[in-house]
């Protein structure tokens, strides 16, 4: 294989599959005319030495196949500023939490210096893998957002005129201070669910009435955990969207239907599935608690539960009805 | 005081802007990709390579340009020339390339005239 075709295969390489043939048969074209002008000049035939000078002056096969593709971007200009901010706030809040944590924890619990140390130590490693787990979740969210926006249809510059502003539906106004609780809301949520799971419980006296820590979540929840965090850290992509757009558009209703009716299945799956409460009945038994005391714990726990993600469903479902009535009655009422 | 490199950084910007003119122009004759670069060249607008072949394919997926490949000299060369849509878009560019001139000569008697003042 000649230097040439190995230049050609190693551009191709660079470049996608729809265009890569024929970009491939032009750069191997327009390398042979300057070849051959080259050799003209010269005064003597292409040799090797011809052929690198030629091929050093293209350009390495990466440079050369960049110059034939548009700018690609995980996160582009549009979305970075945004992207920053919520980095910012994001990690910040995560970070602080840790620290207050593992000092709330280092003042209450009796720890020598070198347990102390490492305990400090575990909880900063800790805090390091939930910085960057966070920090992978939001590139993954808006990642996603820079591709719907790139796909949306871009407002139409010539015949946007600036009197339509105030004729503008007020419910497609996006405040960006109105985003701002379900944001803190979702990150509460992300942080206690992911962090502070296992510390869900309650103390019960034992029988020699020493309080006994009981943790409250099932296996069967952390099954549900990961769909969750999926929809809140896209939840969160869509505010951050929203601030940085100013207002509802088609895709961003869209996309909050979705995530509004994924909410919903997924409650209902809870309601009616197994349930997320540990069987501690044998712990408790342990304790010295009566088989009727222990029934009547874990009823009233579950009738709390259920009636909560039912009143979850509910607020949801009122939602996802705004919205759809918001997507198909334009001209509907200013109220919803 | 501007340096060497700054000083091309900004010549090759503004050589990027008016490419696409002097290409259209010259395009209205029936060229392959080499010749472009080479007449440009002869013409006194030096455009690196890597500039001009890409810009060629994306003015012809934006319509302006048409290109047909045919074999020559034993070997298959990319013909570009201007299109319809091409046509109609050259006059306007090369007017609004004439306002931009003026507009520059303007400034540049203005200060020239404010200097003499001095």
């Amino acid at each position: 294989m000649s230097l040439i075709d190995t230049y050609i295969e190693r551009v191709g390489e660079n470049l996608p599959a729809r265009d890569r043939a024929d970009i491939q048969k032009e750069i191997r074209s327009i390398l042979e005319d300057t070849l051959e002008n080259r050799s003209q000049s010269a005064g003597r035939p292409v040799d090797d030495e011809m052929i690198a000078e030629v091929l050093r002056e293209f350009g390495t096969p990466r440079k050369v196949a960049a110059s034939y593709l548009p700018p690609r971007y995980l996160i582009g200009p549009r979305l970075y500023p945004t992207f920053i901010l919520a980095a910012r706030v994001i990690l910040g809040i995560v970070a602080l939490v840790g620290i207050i944590t593992t000092s709330v924890a280092l003042t209450q619990q009796p720890f020598t210096i070198e347990s102390g140390i490492e305990f400090t130590l575990k909880r900063l490693l800790e805090l390091l893998g939930s910085l960057l787990s966070v920090f992978g979740n939001l590139v993954f969210v808006f990642a996603i957002v820079e591709w719907a926006l790139s796909q949306a249809k871009t407002e139409n510059e010539d015949t946007w005129d600036p009197r339509s502003l105030s004729g503008e539906a007020s419910r497609d106004i996006v405040k960006p201070w109105s985003q701002v609780p379900d944001i803190v809301l979702t990150l509460v949520a992300l942080l206690i669910f992911n962090v502070f799971a296992q510390k869900f419980g309650a103390y019960f006296n034992d029988a020699a009435g020493q309080p006994v820590f009981v943790a409250a979540l099932s296996p069967v929840f952390f099954t549900y955990l990961p769909w969750f965090n999926l929809i809140w850290v896209l939840s969160l992509g869509l505010n951050f969207a929203l601030i940085r757009t100013g207002k509802w558009q088609p895709w961003s209703r869209w996309f909050q239907i979705a995530l509004d009716t994924a909410s919903i299945i997924l409650l209902f799956v809870m309601v009616t599935g197994r349930s997320i409460v540990l069987d501690a009945s044998d712990k408790l038994n342990q304790m010295g608690y009566t088989g009727q005391q222990i029934a009547g714990i874990f009823t009233g726990i579950g009738i709390g539960l259920k009636a909560l993600f039912i009143v979850l469903i509910v607020v949801t479902g009122i939602e996802l009805i705004q919205n759809l009535i918001r997507m198909f009655w334009k001209k509907g009422p200013e109220i919803l | 005081m501007m340096n060497d490199i700054g000083s091309e950084n900004i010549t090759l910007e503004m050589r990027r802007g008016i490419i696409v003119l002097a290409v259209l122009s010259l395009l209205q004759e029936e060229q392959y990709g080499y010749s472009v670069l080479k007449l440009l060249s002869e013409n006194g607008l030096e455009v690196d390579q890597g500039t001009l072949y890409p810009l060629l394919r994306r003015l012809e997926s934006q319509g302006l340009l048409e290109s047909t490949w045919r074999v020559e000299e034993a070997r298959p060369r990319r013909y570009y020339v201007i299109s319809s849509q091409g046509r109609k878009a050259l006059p306007q560019l090369q007017e609004e390339w004439n306002n931009i001139v003026s507009a520059l000569q303007r400034i540049n008697q203005r200060l020239e005239g404010q200097n003499e003042s001095h």
